[in-house]
């Protein structure tokens, strides 16, 4: 008797509609988000919907946030009934994780004040995401693409626009003023240097984490320029992404680092 | 498509890029000079919260999850529905919002609910409501002019049928709201010029 030949069914995920800025290209999903997909496609949206509680990333039942996002887009069926507040849930349990930044990364003396503060900026960013997942159903909320792209690097925008939006924020000191000349050369370097560790331990990333939160409380130009030297730009590449000279760029390094040096003298005496 | 979600796609288009190296910003900066700021902003973003990304996930309290899965199933039930601008305006936002506009809750809720008629709402108001709502205001009036809310069952305290409520005009509105005198002045203010 003849053996079958038929070529197992594999699944057909719906391609994304966003193009790329300037009307460019048409988005694609990375290989492994298509792959996952593809594999998930064929079970049953309930295996699905609790294989999405797994909050273990090493864990081979994971299921990506993309993936999640995209199920909970394609309900249109009342089969799904069950398993979409599941899927629901875990997307809003991953945007939860995605937005939240630790404690250390805030600048502020009340723990109080930070909590309520990170509290309010992942409900500004719950909210935004409810209303482009309710303009879906009613057409197709292309934003919602990017997300099923690069999940948690589409959020940190939202994080970011949450940031400003939101009133209740902990109260800062300000930085005391110090001459420039309190600057010690090797400052800079070793600013960079503490983000340059690629795998840093505990007490490490909450240094990190408190210089971003000092560097987060400077004036908009100087902070500007410090972040772009952390992230290494040269001199040269910040005077041409900033349009002003090196001279500019040198003088508001120097301002912001005489500042961060206070913050650095206030750490080592804690 | 508007500047803010033109702003939005190309924020989001920079943030899924497979890398952010100084070649990608500079590339973004120079095509859409006017969001250098924004982008810087969010390269920051990206570089500083990498770090313990592989961390295992831990379970937050959300407790407005119920709330917000029923309001997202009524829409999709609903797909002709018209949007609610207030829906993103709950708990301590409809408070900051009602805030901005010098207005107490209850009046506020007068105006969500759909409680007062249209016509009898002056465009001064619709004006200052929607801008503090960043939408536009035929937005607004095509939400405001739809049926009144019926309280749903969760909301609902008696065991009374739920009945429509007869509309009011914002003038009664204002009279018949508990408010502070410096809050019906601002109210009243609200009120075209004749």
């Amino acid at each position: 008797m003849r053996k079958s030949t038929q070529m197992p069914r594999v699944a057909v995920v719906p391609p994304l509609r966003a193009r790329k800025p300037n009307n460019g290209p048409l988005y694609f999903r990375p290989p492994d988000v298509e792959a996952s997909l593809v594999e998930l496609y064929p079970l049953e949206r309930l295996v699905v919907a609790e294989r999405s509680r797994i909050i273990k990333p090493t864990d081979p039942d994971f299921v990506r946030s993309e993936c999640i996002l995209h199920f909970v887009r394609q309900r249109r069926s009342t089969r799904w009934q069950d398993a979409f507040g599941l899927l629901f849930m875990s997307l809003r349990q991953r945007i939860l994780s995605g937005t939240r930044v630790p404690l250390s990364r805030l600048r502020g003396d009340m723990e109080e004040e930070k909590i309520a503060y990170e509290q309010d900026v992942s409900d500004f960013v719950l909210d935004q995401f409810l209303d482009m997942l309710k303009k879906d159903t009613k057409g197709y909320e292309t934003g919602l693409d990017h997300f099923e792209i690069r999940f948690n690097q589409a959020l940190k925008l939202d994080r970011i626009d949450a940031v400003r939006k939101v009133q209740r924020r902990p109260k800062l000191r300000s930085f005391d003023e110090c001459g420039v000349d309190a600057v010690h050369p090797e400052s800079e370097a070793q600013f960079v240097a503490v983000f340059q560790n690629r795998i840093p331990n505990g007490e490490e990333i909450t240094y990190r984490n408190e210089i971003v939160a000092a560097i987060d409380q400077l004036c908009d130009d100087e902070r500007e320029v410090i972040r772009l030297v952390v992230m290494e730009y040269s001199n040269v590449e910040i005077a041409k992404l900033l349009k002003c000279t090196e001279k500019t760029v040198y003088n508001r390094k120097k301002r912001a680092m005489a500042k961060l040096e206070v913050f650095r003298n206030e750490v080592s005496n804690e | 498509m508007s500047n803010q979600q033109e702003r939005k796609h190309i924020l989001y288009g920079f943030a899924v890029e497979p890398v952010h190296d100084a070649k990608t910003l500079a590339k973004y900066v120079s095509a859409f000079p006017d969001l250098r700021s924004d982008l810087i902003e969010l390269a920051w973003e990206l570089k500083v919260s990498q770090f313990g990304a592989d961390e295992v996930l831990a379970d937050m309290p959300d407790p407005n999850f119920e709330e917000a899965l029923n309001d997202l199933l009524l829409a999709n039930q609903s797909p002709d529905r018209e949007a609610n601008p207030f829906g993103r305006f709950r708990g301590k936002r409809f408070a900051d919002l009602s805030d901005r506009l010098g207005i107490p809750r209850g009046f506020m809720v007068g105006i969500r609910d759909k409680r007062t008629r249209l016509d009898s709402i002056p465009e001064r108001f619709l004006a200052a409501a929607s801008k503090a709502m960043e939408i536009a205001v035929d937005e607004l009036r095509a939400y405001l002019g739809g049926e009144p809310k019926v309280p749903s069952a969760a909301e609902f305290k008696t065991d009374n049928k739920p009945t429509d409520t007869e509309q009011v005009t914002f003038e009664q509105l204002i009279e018949d709201t508990k408010m502070s005198d410096e809050q019906r002045k601002t109210a009243l203010e609200y009120r075209d010029d004749d």
